[in-house]
């Protein structure tokens, strides 16, 4: 659709469908189908600007409200980008599995009980800019997680992917029972600095937040360590990389930005130093930068994550003493400046000494400086995971880390 | 107004239990980036579900056009038990709009949140504001819901949010702030609640706190709690676990269990521990007169003089349990399933005032507001860091403190109570639950309420 009367515009016609299988018990608790269309709008007359959320496009309706708005101090730019583009990265297992989910119950078989959600969502994206850029990019993947019980303990894993494999579930429920056969022991732990080797879930959860940090928006009104970080600051250990990934295969994502930016992947943080912020084109002014095709309008946000593997085998990391932390969740930052920041960890969080599992721990807060766990990442393992869940929803391929001087404490 | 549409939907399904509904929210909202305008934003959001039950499992649909949904026609069992028969009450209830949220165009509201926050930025302190990013959001939600081709239920309830998060810096230090003010109605939230003066007593107080605030010592001390720390205290440690699918597992992936299923008493509070959930009350954010099941709303005293006595209870857990549904379902949007939630949580007041709460505390610690909180998935241990906390020495509020930190269980904070007293004040939030996510409106509250000899830690 061409819309006259503004300097500059985009529209991204939406239309998702998406699965949801919810497992209770090891048995199917519900099962949901649901779908959404309508359209995404930005429409902007000189620095007057509306976005919006709407099932059709009014242009003159539009049009009133951009009339009456005043100037805003900070407002979208369209990229220059034009011409047409198409792909569909839709995996027909995806498909099949929307039609039919009988594949599911026999992943749900073993002797501890099984909980969880397995979600397919799939998404047509058409994009359509003031600057002739017309991207229709259709798309699809796959996340799950499982929560398996025994007792009082519990553990889980989950899997990323852009295609249905039920070996893939299986090994997920088989890698949540492995943590689970680790001890059947509590130990203790009080507050104090610990070593810890934090799962790739933990990871997701904690660098969404840092990639959110990372945002220009973020950094522009201080809520972000990275408000005053230039390229080349010593911001994490030299061992740690952390890159923003539009383009992995197995995620995959969106050609296009928002704002018709070509997205491509960077380091936001290289071997510790600080690389750059997420930049959309109005951010990017702000910061005298280029956008990073991470828009968001007016927030720039990454669509997907991804650290540096290190050289260390998983089960070689698994030495000394240290405490193993499988899940965490509740990441809340105290002050988004400095960031101070505390989580709680579930599930499988272990003590181990000499290399060996004491016993469970039980539900024990990471109380720490954001900046200080990536300062003090001392290994990387070689193997890496790409996961999403509930609550680290931003997908990301992460190692495990294992980090020094990691402040906890207990209720 | 879409009954036709919810009986074509229904016809479909051959369920004996179903619940059919039509839902929109209708959302504008406009922000403020150091008291300069920041742009407009809206939201429409409008569809229809089904959700039916068979052999044990839910089998949930919705699209926005009502003729897009039909049954997919599998075969499958699962782990539901059964359906509670409450009756369905099919009426219409509203929250009113005391000055219509349409009576002020959208120029003029831009223009009043101009000079309110322009005078804000003018606020006198010794820090200086680095960002002040403020939001003010309108949605309109309706509901028409049909359950099991009973007559139509129909709600509306508009609300106002206001939202803004401070950075401020000062003395050598940073602080980030968080606020939010609103309830359902209508424009009253934003005229007529001295906004202006909220906000600049914010400023001022974190303010006085960074520049004058002193260090804690940390060990065992009283503390009282202000209705904001009672208010996330009855919402996230008493009111989460007292969800019924939780203490069953529905739940268990996502958002975690309760530390009721392994509590083999009941006493979880001392005796003056008084905590209910009621959605009736009017301008509350999570207002609403009948449940997402057809269920009549009722308040819900979860506890009663320190004791557990009633779970928030839909018909699935109704059924399971034995003890019905109390009218706690409720579903953020139309492609979401109703899930049991909270409406408005809050420590019951007492009959002390404020004055006699503090008199009687020789050292302790004034908790006003928090900038941290968070728990674990048991709904057991928890941490609060004060934005704002002052120090209670012999019985009289004195200097401000650097942000004391408390950490504990539920049980040990419930049972260490030993005064509330006769104010009640409620915050709005936004209760996150479910799979795919549901936020939906919420009220926070409670009184001031006093802890003896509880330990304070320091960050």
């Amino acid at each position: 659709m061409e819309f006259t009367g503004f300097d500059e515009y985009a529209t991204i016609e939406y239309q998702t469908k998406t699965l949801v299988i919810k497992v209770v018990e090891s048995k199917i608790e519900n099962v949901q189908r649901f779908s959404d269309k309508g359209y995404e709008v930005m429409l902007k007359k000189g620095n007057k600007y509306y976005v919006g959320r709407e099932k059709t496009l009014d242009q003159r309706k539009l049009a009133e409200i951009v009339n009456i708005l005043p100037e805003s101090q900070i407002s979208p730019i369209i990229s220059d980008t034009s011409g047409e583009y198409s792909q569909n990265k839709v995996h027909p297992t995806l498909e099949e599995l929307y039609q039919d989910v009988s594949a599911i119950p026999p992943l749900l078989e073993g002797k501890n009980p099984i909980y969880g959600t397995i979600t397919v969502t799939i998404v047509n994206r058409n994009l359509n800019t003031s600057k002739g850029l017309k991207s229709a990019e259709k798309k699809g993947w796959i996340n799950a997680y499982f929560r398996v019980k025994r007792g009082e303990f519990s553990a889980q894993w989950a899997h990323t992917s852009n295609r249905f494999e039920q070996d893939k579930l299986r090994d997920c429920v088989e890698t949540a029972n492995e943590l689970l056969k680790l001890s059947d022991r509590r130990a203790d732990v009080n507050d104090g600095k610990y070593t810890v080797v934090l799962s790739p879930l933990v990871m997701a959860n904690l660098m969404m937040y840092a990639s959110g940090m990372a945002s220009g928006f973020s950094a522009m009104t201080g809520n972000s360590i990275f408000s005053d970080s230039k390229k080349g600051d010593e911001v994490a250990s030299d061992v740690f990389t952390l890159r923003d990934i539009p383009d992995d295969e197995q995620i995959g994502n969106w050609e296009f930005d928002d704002e018709g930016e070509r997205t491509f992947r960077k380091e936001i943080i290289y071997q510790g130093k600080f690389n750059t912020h997420l930049l959309n084109n109005e951010t990017a002014k702000v910061f005298n930068a280029k956008s990073t095709g991470n828009a968001g309008w007016i927030y720039p946000r990454s669509l997907a994550l991804e650290i540096d593997t290190g050289t260390s085998k998983f089960h070689d990391m698994m030495d000394g003493n240290f405490i193993y932390v499988n899940n965490n969740w509740y990441t809340r930052f105290q002050n988004m400046a400095e960031g101070q920041f505390s989580t709680v960890t579930r599930d499988a969080t272990i003590l181990f000494r000499n290399g060996k599992p004491e016993g469970f721990v039980g539900r024990v807060r990471i109380a720490d400086k954001l900046g200080n766990i990536v300062k003090n990442v001392i290994e990387l393992s070689r193997e890496s995971y790409v996961v999403s869940w509930w609550d680290a929803p931003l997908p990301g391929r992460y190692p495990f880390a294992k980090i020094d001087n990691v402040s906890l404490t207990r209720a | 107004m879409y009954e036709d549409e919810l009986r074509k939907i229904s016809e479909l399904f051959p369920s004996r239990y179903k619940e059919v509904r039509y839902h929109s929210v209708i959302t504008k909202g406009m922000r403020y980036l150091n008291g300069k305008f920041a742009g407009i934003y809206n939201s429409e959001e409008e569809g229809f579900s089904v959700r039916t039950f068979n052999n044990g499992v839910l089998q949930f649909y919705a699209s926005p056009n009502s003729t897009e949904i039909k049954p997919v026609g599998e075969s499958l069992t699962g782990w539901e038990a059964g359906v509670s028969e409450e009756p369905v009450k099919s009426a219409k209830y509203e929250s009113e709009e005391k000055v219509k949220l349409s009576s002020m165009s959208i120029d003029s509201k831009i223009s009043y949140l101009n000079d309110v926050l322009s005078n804000v930025m003018k606020t006198e302190i010794k820090g200086k504001v680095k960002s002040l990013v403020f939001s003010y959001v309108e949605s309109v939600e309706t509901k028409e819901i049909m359950i099991s081709d009973s007559d139509v239920i129909m709600g509306r309830v508009p609300r106002v949010l206001i939202t803004y998060n401070i950075v401020l810096e000062g003395n050598g230090r940073t602080v980030t702030a968080w606020f939010e003010e609103g309830g359902s109605g209508g424009l009253e939230w934003l005229i007529q609640r001295n906004l202006q003066e909220k906000i600049e007593e914010n400023l001022r107080s974190i303010d006085r706190v960074m520049h004058s605030g002193k260090g804690v010592t940390p060990g065992k001390k009283d503390v009282i709690l202000s209705p904001i720390l009672s208010g996330i205290m009855a919402h996230e440690s008493v009111g989460h676990p007292f969800e019924m699918d939780r203490i069953l597992g529905r739940e268990f992936a996502q958002a975690g269990s309760s530390y009721l299923t392994e509590f083999k008493e009941d006493q979880v509070g001392s005796n003056v521990v008084n905590l209910s959930d009621n959605p009736t009350i009017p301008t509350s954010s999570g207002f609403y007169l009948i449940d997402d099941q057809g269920v009549s709303a009722r308040e819900k005293k979860l506890i009663v003089s320190g004791k557990v006595n009633e779970m928030l209870q839909d018909r699935f857990t109704g059924f399971r349990t034995g003890r019905g549904s109390n009218g706690s379902a409720r579903s953020s949007r139309f492609d979401r399933e109703p899930l049991i939630r909270m409406s408005n949580t809050y420590f019951v007041p007492g009959e002390m005032s404020f004055e006699e709460l503090v008199e009687d505390v020789r050292e302790g610690i004034y908790f006003k507001n928090y900038m941290e909180w968070n728990i674990d998935d048991m709904r057991l241990g928890q941490r609060y860091i004060a934005l704002e906390a002052y120090a209670i020495n012999n019985g009289e509020i004195g200097e401000p403190l650097l942000f004391p930190v408390l950490e504990g269980t539920t049980t040990y904070f419930l049972k260490s109570v030993d005064g509330v007293d006769r104010n009640l004040d409620f915050k709005p939030g936004m209760c996150g639950k479910g799979d795919p996510e549901q936020g939906v409106p919420v009220w926070l509250g409670g009184p001031n309420m006093r802890l003896r000899n509880v330990n304070v830690k320091v960050m």
